[in-house]
């Protein structure tokens, strides 16, 4: 292994590791706005994975969130897992789709957060048969906007810092 | 921000708000079918099913069974919650008071497969009643 991919797997350890806590810290510590909605402050991480190491371990960044943070938290293979699996991995492909087309970190922020919420609807409304959660739908989307604002402010600062630090891709 | 990102978020920002709209103008079309509540006709369903309606302008408690167990549901004051139930998450414990004035999604446990909601929302779900 090269001393780059020793970098490299640390960092992504690292960042797992962030996004887990703050993925518990924030189901512990903050209400939910309605009851419901979380600011995802976790999407910080996959979006600092994204940028500074690049979208394979933005992946294994978000899968490692869902499957750990739920583990830890008693969650697995419950409707809590199956919900927010269905909102990383719709907001994931949409985070890779931003990258792909290089939008800029509080626009893929806001879509991601948008493509999670709705992945969650998506999730209760097939597997859960209730299609009348579309009518939540709006709610969520207006709700996102301000929060993927928020995570996607956080972020960039957080890029910008750890931008001296970048590692190479090769 | 670039501007056309600004306008992608604008417009969507512009869909939700007009389907809010458009969801809250169909909620008033009330038929009245369950006659005059001192409150509102608060609506609980299970399975897509409404299984009970209780009178938010009458202070009591109703227990449902949903899929897991038992949910209990008090009514004070105008208000409504869950005050206990039996499931894993406990969400709907958390979602706490709701009245018709709250904005919002109404009281879902998944687990359970249970929603309360007022009877205008209910209406415009089109569940059977």
């Amino acid at each position: 292994m090269s001393i780059n991919k020793n970098r490299r797997f640390t960092y992504l350890a690292l960042l797992s590791a962030m996004a887990i806590a703050l993925n518990l810290l924030e189901t512990a510590l903050i209400p939910p706005i309605m009851g419901v909605f979380r600011v995802g402050l976790a999407n910080i991480i996959a979006l600092l994975a994204l940028m500074i190491l690049g979208p394979k371990e933005m992946i294994a960044v978000n899968g490692m969130r869902v499957i750990i943070g739920n583990l830890i938290s008693g969650r697995f293979l419950g409707s809590t897992f199956w919900i927010s699996l269905g909102g990383v991995v719709l907001s994931t492909i949409i985070l890779l789709l931003m990258y792909k087309i290089k939008s800029s970190v509080i626009f893929s922020s806001v879509m991601s957060a948008i493509a999670h919420s709705s992945g969650q609807v998506l999730v209760v409304m097939m597997f859960y048969q209730q299609p009348w959660m579309i009518t939540f739908l709006p709610y969520f989307l207006i709700m996102s906007i301000p929060t993927g604002f928020i995570t996607g402010y956080l972020a960039k600062i957080a890029i910008d810092r750890v931008k001296p630090l970048r590692i190479d891709k090769k | 921000m670039k501007k056309k990102e600004v306008l992608v978020i604008g417009i969507i920002l512009l869909v939700a708000i007009g389907t809010l709209l458009f969801l809250n103008k169909r909620n008033g079309l009330d038929d009245g079918s369950l006659g005059e509540a001192k409150g509102e006709w608060i609506g609980v369903i299970h399975h897509n099913k409404v299984v009970l309606y209780f009178d938010s302008g009458i202070d009591d408690t109703y227990t449902v069974k949903g899929d897991i167990g038992e949910m209990v549901i008090e009514v004070k004051d105008q208000s409504w919650r869950v005050l206990e139930v039996e499931c894993p998450n406990h969400v709907c414990e958390q979602m706490g008071w709701h009245n018709t004035d709250t904005i919002g999604i109404p009281i879902t446990c998944v687990p359970n497969d249970i929603v309360i909601a007022e009877k205008k929302t209910i209406d415009n779900m089109e569940i059977q009643p």
